[in-house]
């Protein structure tokens, strides 16, 4: 890959052959890439004209060599990717569909028990309920204000 | 560069005699393994000939022997596989009878303190009580939890430090059990604490209810102190307290289980792996478990000064491991536990193509009653990227949390059948992909196995594993441990 680097720009140039990279790996991998870099693109009729500007600031040579290289990488493990996951798309797909099925209890999951709408049930509930908030307030530290600080005691003649 | 490693040569393999499979050279042998999570080592000549089809059906690496299964039990015979030992092996490797997330991680809060150098739990201060779960939130959140079919469910408390919301946690107990009466499940609750707070009230009440305790311990005081700073004691003594006040009450005929340390591994510890040992070894616990740091969540921010490398980190557990079992071979009773967990993937094979099924295996629920697929996944929240999140406890049902995309998309990348590398690595059947490690550290779940620090680490380990699984005085020892697995 033949690269073309501006400094003072932050930005690195290459091309990418479409014989061998689609538009969507290269899509996904400026995607992936996003937050270190701004991605352009142009195009020829044999290749992808790819710009990549640096979001840092201080990039230098070194630092847009090694972007470029990243988003290298970063394509050729898209396009491998498709290729792998050609072969076994369908029951890759059919595999995970069962698994999510069968993970919330297949077609016809068993309804709660019907005991927990009783009176009684609901009375417990309620109970555990009341008792749980008063160990709260009677154990927990003072509520604090969204700024981390210990908000002032109540006193009897603050304003309302 | 690739790290997958393949016998010198270039041979030219038999279409009736060899069923698919992966290999790897690992010193002299040849490991080959399979998509149903079965092994075999070869000698590089024996590789050959089982390439070229010239094993026949009566040659002992075929039929094997007495103790150990040969090529043709282990489906490796291309025109003898058995379909009904696929079908058995597949079922469950594939989660097609799977039930349900059956691991919560409920964080009561976010309050800790403690200070510890990589906490991936990005805490905030014992005054910050906003950040603590309400109890309307904890009641949300286990009316979810039964949401799952699961006949088990797996109640984990995290913080922050759960015992600083104490109410909180006696109130998902007691109400969890009440449900239970009508739910009839399996119903399992362990506390991950740093024990400080550990009197014995809140003993009482968690071992009268069942629940089992787990904590951290990074070995020696020093090197515990180093990384655990406790803004109100000794971190070292506080947790040694909590573990022994357990451990003699489980000596006293108490029905608790042995309390579990977890050991954070930095880059301090690297060379300290028989000192680390000797310390939970002599406090009476068998099971030694390290915890690797991952640089992703809070442990990013200081891993210039506290991570390390895949290497380090393998050559660390390698020297553990060595110890552990020459200290079984003393007589000492200790198992280390990622090795049982390889034990029991490559030697019983019941492991699943989605290990890290987050959202439909595990669910995670902040304090506030966000819904992430995983405990890592509301870490790298915390961290401002909120892929994981997929729902909320008040809002949500159970099964809007499993249509959610971000649960598909986990469990497709999860498949290391459908990653580069992965599919043509020995180590598939017995690996995992870590969607959250990827989206953290490559920026997207599917990661990048060749630079992959995850990929590197786990072949590394796989790697120190399988060499000792040709030794067999070692082996012996290994497959010893399996008797731990349900403890």
């Amino acid at each position: 890959m033949i690269l073309d680097t501006d400094v003072k720009e932050r930005s690195v140039s290459f091309d990418i052959p479409k014989k061998i990279y689609s538009m969507d790996a290269l899509r996904i991998a400026a995607q992936i890439l996003a937050p270190k870099v701004d991605v352009y693109l142009d195009e020829t009729k044999a290749a992808y004209e790819v710009t990549l500007k640096a979001k840092r600031r201080e990039a230098g040579e070194p630092q847009l060599r090694s972007l470029a290289g990243e988003f290298g990488n970063e394509l050729l493990n898209q396009e491998y990717r498709f290729i792998v996951g050609r072969f076994n798309a369908k029951i890759s797909s059919l595999i995970v569909t069962q698994a999510l099925m069968a993970a919330r209890g297949g077609e016809a999951p068993a309804a709660a028990p019907a005991g927990e709408s009783t009176p009684e049930f609901q009375k417990l509930v309620a109970d555990l309920v009341r008792n749980a908030e008063t160990e709260v307030a009677r154990t927990m530290p003072k509520k604090i204000s969204d700024q981390g600080t210990v908000l002032p005691p109540v006193t009897e003649d603050a304003g309302v | 560069m690739s790290r997958l490693t393949e016998p010198a040569g270039r041979l030219e393999a038999s279409p009736l005699r060899v069923a698919a499979h992966n290999a790897r050279a690992l010193g002299s042998s040849v490991l080959i393994t399979n998509d149903i999570g079965e092994h075999a080592f070869l000698t590089e000549a024996d590789y050959a000939r089982y390439l070229a089809g010239r094993i026949e059906n009566g040659d002992p690496l075929a039929v094997g022997t007495a103790s150990a299964k040969g090529l043709l039990q282990k489906d490796f015979i291309r025109d003898q596989l058995d379909f009904s030992h696929q079908a058995d092996r597949t079922v469950p490797r594939h989660l097609l009878d799977w039930k349900g997330p059956n691991v919560h991680t409920v964080v009561v809060t976010l309050r800790c303190n403690f200070k510890c150098l990589y906490c991936h739990a990005s805490v905030v201060g014992v005054e910050q009580t906003d950040k603590d779960m309400t109890v309307e939130t904890a009641r949300q959140v286990v009316d979810l939890i039964f949401s799952s079919p699961n006949p088990v469910l797996m109640i984990e408390f995290q913080g922050g430090e759960p015992l600083l919301n104490w109410p909180v946690v006696k109130f998902i107990v007691q109400y969890a059990k009440e449900k239970n009466k009508l739910h009839k499940r399996a119903l399992h609750f362990a506390l991950i604490s740093n024990f400080s707070l550990l009197d014995d009230e809140k003993i009482n009440f968690l071992i009268a209810h069942g629940v089992s305790f787990c904590t951290s311990l990074d070995g020696p005081k020093d090197l515990h102190d180093k990384n655990r700073v406790y803004l109100g004691g000794n971190s070292h003594e506080s947790v040694l307290s909590g573990l022994r006040k357990v451990v003699a009450r489980k000596a006293a005929g108490e029905k608790v289980d042995t309390p579990n340390a977890i050991c954070t591994i930095t880059r301090h510890s690297l060379q300290r792996a028989p000192e680390i040992v000797d310390q939970l070894v002599s406090l009476g616990l068998e099971r030694i478990q390290f915890g690797p740091l991952d640089p992703i969540g809070f442990a990013k921010r200081s891993w210039d000064t506290i991570g390390y490398t895949s290497a380090e980190f393998v050559k660390f557990y390698a020297d553990a491991l060595d110890y552990i079992i020459e200290l079984n071979k003393k007589g000492v009773k200790a198992y280390e536990k990622m090795a049982l967990i390889f034990m029991v993937r490559i030697l019983e094979g019941g492991h699943w193509r989605f290990p890290n099924a987050d959202g439909v295996a595990r669910l995670a629920y902040n304090h506030d009653g966000s819904i992430y697929t995983c405990e890592e996944g509301r870490l790298l929240a915390n961290e401002g990227d909120e892929f994981f999140k997929i729902g909320h406890a008040s809002s949500s049902s159970f099964t809007s949390l499993l249509d959610h995309p971000t649960v598909r998309a986990s469990l497709l990348a999860s498949s290391s059948s459908a990653q580069p590398m992965c599919f043509q690595c020995a180590y598939n059947p017995f690996c995992s992909v870590l969607p959250v490690y990827n989206q953290g550290t490559q920026g997207s779940v599917f990661g990048r196995m060749p630079d992959n620090g995850w990929c590197e680490k786990m072949m590394g380990l796989f790697d120190v594993v399988f060499t000792k699984l040709q030794d067999p005085e070692a082996r012996k020892i290994l497959e010893s441990w399996l008797e731990y697995k349900s403890r």
